[in-house]
């Protein structure tokens, strides 16, 4: 079974549609902000921002949800601690933080990029990288096929 | 044994083919449930009798033949994994071992006499990273098993003690069983079909079944008497990953509480293993209404028929 983020439509283009500079990540930003705080840390009733749920639970006004229903499972299967370096996954959420912590108007652009291919069962793994002048960050997924 | 239960044996053991198609076509006729064994089922679609859509909904159905009108266990012992991701070959034999018995109608009625195949052979000659893979999905396992079929458990026994085994070279007198087809089943109600034997297009068995799984399972000891459900915690319960199970049953008596039999590949059960109070089965809730935690029943699911 491919990997859910290299596959045509699949992760790498989604997230990239979720935290692309203008309206879809002022509205990323807004539910991520109603659903995980300000600072994407929790509190007030709210849980704690982990990576993975994020992109399969909020839906827009149309019910319409990021990942589609039918990658669901693969994408949250990909995303766990068997499947993706747990210090990359902890990079990809300081990563978030910062970005959708910013005030409104002010969250970063992040760009996701298929990166290497490992081999079949080999573990994920994410480079994350700040742009000095604009504070953006790019993320480059290594995984298996 | 239950005096009550024992005639109900007595009954089914002593009724004619013709005898139970009959009463196959009573019970759909009285709008029961009409919840039967291969036999009875296999004989009646064969012989044209009934109308497969016709049938009521099969309510429970358990392929160890514990509950439900099923009374013969089709389902080789569990067995454990150890210490290496190989759920997958586990999950994958234990639904062939399962099949084969089913299939050809021979329940397993002594602790030992039963279908046993190779878990190691069919996990470390196609996983190139053995224990340490993170991804072999049952689809590229029934495959490696069209090509090939399975061999006897006793040509490369897995140790779960030292699980890190290897691919052994198939001697001349190695005995090999081989598969038909794979079968991807799309909902819950196809897996309740194929595993009551009532599937049009298979003869059934057990399902394979991949769940995402949460930290909170290799925790979980509710034997079999509690619906596992993962606590919707990402914090402290995280998605750990997927693991691969075998379904060996359903209950949809309890409107409530509908839940999948499972058999896992973490050990028997006892002091000090996975799931103390149990045997190594547990139940997992079916996901067809409300939030999907684990997907058991709508990811990835399939049946085999043996050749």
């Amino acid at each position: 079974m491919a990997s859910s983020w290299f596959d045509p439509g699949g992760m790498v283009d989604t997230m990239n549609a979720m935290f692309k500079r203008g309206a879809a990540l002022g509205d990323t930003a807004d539910k991520f902000r109603r659903k995980h705080g300000n600072n994407g840390h929790g509190g007030g009733g709210k849980p704690a921002y982990k990576f993975g749920g994020f992109a399969v639970d909020v839906q827009d006004a149309h019910g319409k949800r990021p990942v589609p229903a039918s990658r669901e499972a693969k994408w949250l299967i990909d995303t766990g601690s068997r499947h993706f370096d747990v210090a990359s996954i902890q990079a990809i959420e300081d990563a978030v933080r910062a970005s959708l912590g910013q005030p409104p108007g002010q969250e970063k652009q992040i760009t996701f990029r298929a990166g290497q291919t490992l081999n079949p069962g080999e573990q994920a793994r994410a480079h994350v990288q700040k742009d000095a002048t604009t504070g953006d960050y790019i993320i480059t997924i290594d995984c298996a096929p | 044994m239950d005096p009550k239960r024992a005639n109900r044996r007595q009954f089914y053991y002593k009724t004619t083919r013709s005898s139970r198609r009959e009463l196959l076509r009573k019970i759909v006729a009285l709008g029961g449930v009409a919840a039967v064994g291969p036999e009875l089922m296999g004989d009646a679609l064969a012989a044209g009798k009934t109308d497969q859509k016709n049938l009521a909904p099969i309510q429970v159905f358990d392929l160890r033949g514990r509950v439900g009108p099923n009374r013969n266990n089709y389902i080789s012992s569990v067995k454990d994994q150890g210490n290496c991701n190989s759920c997958t070959a586990f999950a994958v034999i234990a639904a062939i071992e399962g099949s084969f018995s089913f299939q050809k109608h021979q329940p397993i009625t002594k602790p030992g006499l039963e279908p046993a195949f190779s878990e190691s052979q069919l996990f470390f000659c196609n996983v190139p990273r053995g224990c340490d893979v993170t991804a072999w999905f049952p689809e590229d396992a029934l495959d490696a098993c069209l090509r090939s079929g399975v061999t006897d458990r006793a040509n490369n026994p897995y140790d779960p003690m030292n699980p890190r085994g290897m691919c052994k070279v198939p001697g001349g007198t190695w005995g090999w069983t081989r598969l038909q087809s794979k079968v991807r089943l799309n909902n819950d109600n196809e897996m309740k079909q194929w595993i009551a034997g009532t599937h049009p297009t298979g003869p059934g068995g057990p399902v394979i079944a991949v769940m995402v799984e949460y930290r909170d399972l290799r925790q979980f000891d509710g034997g079999e008497s509690v619906t596992y459900f993962p606590t919707d915690d990402p914090i402290n319960n995280p998605r750990v990953g997927a693991h691969v199970v075998c379904i060996v049953g359903f209950d949809d008596t309890n409107s409530n509480d509908q839940f999948w039999i499972c058999k896992n590949s973490w050990g028997a059960g006892g002091p000090n293993h996975w799931n103390p109070s149990g045997d190594g089965y547990f139940r997992v809730k079916q996901e067809k209404t409300g939030r999907r935690m684990t997907y058991i029943d709508s990811f990835d699911m399939w049946g085999v028929v043996l050749a």
